[in-house]
């Protein structure tokens, strides 16, 4: 430790550093998670008239909101809505771009390029407007807000993905299994899709982020979790009409969600060190 | 760069236009609801339910119905809005200027300073001052706008200070000061994510800029580090920043839509929250199709920009 005080120049993190305290952050939120799903100091919508807005007190960690409702309870049982909207549109753009990429990454030609175009024409809206495209058909929810993230996120997954793929397709061992007379299907997720990992793997905890603000923010327009359900979306929402009158509603749920954000991103580029992967200017 | 280059570019920004057209068209329409049931409700009866289907075109084949409402966007038509009972076209024309001027405005805001704290980043790489820029920016990039925006409110639209209005809007036409205090927080919402995105882009082109060789030489002629760093640095470092700049207008599209509900700013990004909400169907495609364009625009912008720094992209 002393050479580290000694040094003179103060150095960048390390990479390690990145990763290891995502990693902390981000099992910190799967734990409030968890936590939230089995116990809450407090029933999450109990009702307390006498106590409003309540700054914190050994009774209320995280104060009270405009109903008296305890913010830490609150926050412990809405992170399972919050980081399942994570997790679900993150699987949700996995399972629809992978097979996309690894196919059209595999075979080229004519298809390849029509995807592609597809592809292009819906990453030319943001994610956002994309997930309240779909929420249009499917109706506000959060269930519709998993499926409306999910599939906005999967053109953004077959982009990277594909690039992999056709690095990945060049190599030797692809061109010994096809020599083999291995069947298209095999090679791609036999022999491609173990060898393209690391950039789901990167891509995929960076996007789990992205997702949990995109899902907090279709819960804060009204069109996520319903209330008088909560996540941290809906409870920021909920706080910031009262913020004139008290900060501490919108401290749990604000804290819960960058605490969360910055666990993955940090997570995603500890990884993407760890494992060497090549980033690309337009996704940064 | 060639006329052939742009013609080529104007091209392919069409037909990504024409594509993601079909494809706004396709969700809005065949995902499941009714617009005619949207709109007079679960107990209408069934004769009624016909007879809007008829007056709206909904009992038309489904690709007569796009290429009907593809044929009006030259003109500026996007049918009518089932909410408002008034032509779409002019309410999204005026709301896009409003975005607009939030878009442009944040956009030089961001630039103005993001660029020369990125260019200072870079030229002490490692230093206090650097890592701060970095991590600070960092910070800016995870947290999300709409917990940003409520903290500015509380320092500055809150008492004490109540400085500046939390929400709403003031037309330009009625009074300047007006228009500008209402402008100011979603400016800086908006802002405060740009800039830590084009800061660390100018920092690592910065920073691949500074370790070529013509620096060294530049450095070895014993010029001024400042002279090094402003006039032959800046000039190649900031061809990745002018694309990203260009391309964050489009990711800036995304962020006012919640930046603008959360300001009450009447915008594109607040009309299509409005339209989702309340499945206005042409209010949703033509306020998605809008934003898809100024995408595509940019990408455009930036494609040229690019090719006019570095012309070795403009070649096939």
């Amino acid at each position: 430790m002393n050479q580290l005080v000694a040094a003179p120049v103060p150095r960048l993190p390390r990479v390690n550093r990145y990763l290891e305290f995502g990693a902390g952050l981000t099992v910190l939120a799967l734990a409030v998670a968890l936590v939230g799903l089995a116990y809450s100091p407090y029933a999450p919508s109990k009702v307390d008239l006498l106590h409003r807005l309540a700054a914190p007190s050994p009774a209320h960690l995280l104060g009270t909101d405009r109903f008296g409702r305890d913010v830490l309870s609150r926050v412990l049982a809405g992170g399972w809505r919050s980081i399942t909207l994570g997790f679900g549109a993150t699987a949700l753009g996995l399972a629809i771009g992978l097979p996309v990429a690894l196919a059209t990454g595999f075979h080229r030609g004519r298809l390849d390029q029509i995807v592609m175009r597809f592809v292009d024409a819906l990453l030319s809206i943001p994610t956002l407007v994309f997930a309240l495209l779909v929420i249009v058909g499917l109706g506000p929810g959060l269930v519709q807000a998993v499926l409306a993230l999910g599939i906005a996120a999967s053109p953004k997954f077959v982009r990277i993905v594909r690039s992999a793929v056709l690095d990945a397709a060049s190599h030797d061992y692809v061109t010994a299994a096809r020599a083999r007379g291995e069947s298209g299907l095999y090679i791609q997720y036999g022999e491609i899709l173990p060898s393209v990992w690391a950039p789901i793997i990167v891509e995929g905890s960076i996007n789990v982020g992205f997702a949990l603000v995109g899902g907090a923010a279709l819960s804060y327009l009204g069109l996520g979790t319903q209330p008088p359900h909560a996540d941290w979306g809906v409870m920021i929402n909920e706080a910031q009409k009262y913020i004139s009158v008290s900060f501490w509603p919108l401290l749990g749920p604000a804290l819960a969600i960058c605490a969360s954000v910055i666990g993955f991103n940090l997570l995603g580029e500890g990884l993407r060190d760890r494992l060497h992967v090549q980033r690309s200017f337009r996704d940064d | 760069m060639g006329a052939a280059f742009l013609a080529r570019r104007v091209l392919y920004g069409l037909i990504s236009l024409l594509i993601l057209s079909a494809i706004i068209f396709a969700c809005t329409h065949l995902l499941p609801g009714d617009a005619a049931v949207t709109i007079l409700g679960e107990g209408a009866t069934p004769d009624a339910l016909a007879a809007l289907r008829t007056r709206l075109g909904l009992d038309r084949p489904f690709a007569l119905q796009y290429l009907d409402w593809l044929a009006g966007i030259p003109r500026g038509a996007f049918g009518t809005s089932t909410t408002l009972n008034q032509p779409a076209g002019p309410i999204i024309a005026e709301r896009f200027g409003h975005s607009l001027a939030l878009a442009l405005i944040t956009i030089v805001v961001a630039g103005a300073l993001a660029i020369p704290l990125g260019v200072t980043a870079a030229s002490r790489r490692g230093s206090r001052l650097d890592v701060s820029i970095l991590t600070a920016s960092y910070l800016g990039i995870s947290i999300p706008d709409f917990v940003v925006a409520p903290i500015l409110i509380i320092l500055l639209a809150s008492p004490p200070l109540a400085l500046l209005p939390s929400s709403g809007y003031e037309p330009l036409a009625k009074s300047f000061a007006g228009w500008l205090a209402h402008i100011v927080l979603p400016v800086v919402v908006l802002a405060f994510l740009l800039i830590a995105h084009l800061l660390r882009q100018t920092r690592s082109g910065m920073l691949e800029v500074l370790s070529s060789d013509y620096i060294r030489t530049a450095r070895l002629k014993g010029l001024r580090e400042r002279v090094v760093l402003w006039r032959h640095g800046v000039r190649n470092g900031l061809s990745t920043t002018v694309a990203v700049l260009a391309l964050d207008i489009g990711y800036l599209m995304g962020s006012i839509v919640i930046v603008e509900e959360i300001f009450a700013y009447p915008g594109l990004g607040r009309l299509m929250v409005y339209a989702v909400a309340n499945r206005d169907i042409p209010l949703v495609q033509g306020t998605a199709l809008v934003i898809g364009a100024v995408y595509v625009v940019a990408n455009l912008l930036a494609d040229l920009a690019q090719a006019a720094l570095n012309p070795r992209m403009a070649r096939p």
